[in-house]
């Protein structure tokens, strides 16, 4: 890695700490709310992780129609693969501090809103493109069909989204975990905002991390292949829990 | 082509009627686990009644999924290549499975409305919206289903995996016919509840026939 | 019911696991490295 991007990345690590730093200080300071007190704090958290989550889901779905447009994978596989574990870390915390959130507020351990159905849903399909990559051991193969899962689940989410959204409004009144009230205070508004940027530039820390070690790992790939006795001189790699 | 789908398509469904009995197998597995539900929840008829259109749906993605998993002529990957040799094209090859599958869901889906009327004292509703809802959910649920299984040959656990992926994606499927039916009683119309099914569908094998030419190339 | 103890768990699971990941990746990175 050059000495600039060296530099350029150190800066972003450091700012997303500070972002984040900031971001706690606001959710601290901001005024309670009306109806739920301090509770409603949550929502710094469980909103920005979500935001991230699908974030981290679309980068994947770039990612994978680059692939599938035979764009270098050492490039793009990489970046998809990264981007899926770290949107599985984020999406796993958006349902967890939902959770946590409705347990006091409503009572229920789960409340069968819209957004948290489909985040559900989006995790378990994040989960099925991990456990196939797990599955395949070919690096071509790999790619190419966790790049279509990619694809198709990218475009199908949105429907299924839809549909669960239509499912609710018609069976039960708007919901609660709704942090796009109309009247919404200035300062809680500021510390949404900040915590979403800090979450965002912290996922690209972890990404950026997480796809570094892609590349040795596929470059490593790569070298026991050519290598004539390659991977009989190697240890196969059967691999801790990758996440 | 289309007479090359027709050909695989009918070959297909031989081969399910001699050997096959993927549907003997899955039909009476399917009725157990409306079976089990009953028997759980106390066989409570009218709570089963109100329940029923969505418990039918349910299982029939659950376990619909399953038919897609079969042993088929076309499902051997050697198979398919050697179809590919001959000169059939791999979109030909993946609409006529997708067919054979969707027709084995929808023979499911049939016997499994028997059954829930049976065990579960479902009302079918409007039998129009219930008709639509079968070929466009069987088409949904096989396309899926053989995409994914496309996607998970040869990994492993790609058994597991398969269902995995489709269930996800396949709750608007399930959706569709439960609300359909609950919009049509309460006076509206149920039938943007079917498009919505017939876009999943659409969507699905739309990327379905992009995709098989291309994983075809890297069939292992 | 005290809000407190909701909040610490929200905030504590959120930063723990980020950190947690963090530092679990710099752990992998290293070990990659070495290789």
């Amino acid at each position: 890695m050059t000495p600039t991007a060296r530099r350029a990345r150190t800066g972003r690590d450091v700012a997303a700490v500070c972002v984040l730093a900031i971001g706690l200080v606001l959710a601290v300071t901001a005024p309670p709310d009306r109806l739920q007190g301090d509770l409603q704090r949550l929502m710094y958290v469980h909103v920005p992780a979500a935001w991230t989550g699908y974030l981290a889901f679309v980068v994947t779905a770039v990612a994978s129609v680059q692939i599938l447009r035979r764009r270098p994978l050492r490039q793009w596989d990489t970046l998809a693969e990264a981007s899926a574990t770290v949107g599985v870390l984020f999406t796993a915390l958006t349902l967890a501090t939902g959770s946590i959130w409705g347990r006091p507020v409503w009572g229920v351990w789960w409340t069968w809103d819209a957004r948290l159905v489909t985040t559900a849903l989006l995790l378990l399909v994040y989960l099925a493109y991990l456990a196939l990559r797990r599955g395949i051991d070919d690096p071509e193969v790999r790619a190419r069909r966790s790049a279509w899962l990619g694809v198709i689940a990218v475009v199908q989410l949105p429907i299924v989204h839809m549909s669960v959204v239509w499912w609710r409004t018609l069976h039960q009144p708007p919901t609660v975990l709704r942090p796009g009230d109309p009247s919404i205070d200035h300062a809680m508004l500021l510390a949404l905002l900040v915590n979403v940027l800090a979450f965002t530039l912290v996922a690209w820390s972890l990404l950026d991390r997480r796809r570094e070690l892609g590349v040795l790992r596929h470059d490593r790939e790569r070298d026991a292949v050519t290598i004539p006795a390659g991977l009989a001189v190697t240890a196969p790699d059967l691999g801790t829990i990758d996440v | 082509m289309t007479a090359d789908v027709m050909a695989l398509l009918r070959t297909e469904l031989r081969v399910e009627r001699r050997t096959g009995g993927t549907l003997l197998v899955l039909a009476p597995y399917a009725v157990a686990a409306l079976a089990l539900v009953a028997i759980t929840t106390g066989a409570d008829l009218p709570l089963l009644r109100r329940l029923s259109p969505g418990l039918l749906w349910a299982v029939v993605v659950v376990l619909g999924v399953l038919t897609t998993m079969r042993q088929g002529y076309a499902e051997d990957p050697t198979r398919r290549d050697l179809l590919h040799l001959l000169g059939m094209r791999p979109e030909a090859v993946w609409i006529a499975r997708v067919l054979a599958a969707a027709t084995l869901v929808a023979a499911l889906e049939v016997v499994l409305t028997v059954a829930a009327v049976v065990l579960l004292d479902l009302a079918v509703g409007d039998p129009l919206l219930h008709a639509a809802a079968v070929p466009v959910t069987a088409l949904g649920l096989a396309a899926l289903g053989v995409l994914a299984r496309d996607l998970a040959d040869g990994a492993r656990s790609g058994v597991a995996l398969v269902p995995l992926v489709v269930v996800p994606l396949a709750v608007p499927l399930a959706l569709a016919p439960v609300q359909a039916r609950a919009v049509a009683e309460a006076g509206g119309s149920g039938w943007t509840w079917i498009a919505l099914a017939a876009l999943v569908t659409t969507v699905t094998v739309g990327v379905g026939i992009a995709a098989a030419a291309n994983l075809q190339e890297v069939a292992s | 019911m005290s809000d407190l103890p909701w909040l610490l768990a929200g905030y504590g699971l959120t930063l723990g696991a980020i950190g947690g990941y963090a530092v679990g990746l710099r752990r992998r990175l290293r070990r990659e490295r070495d290789r």
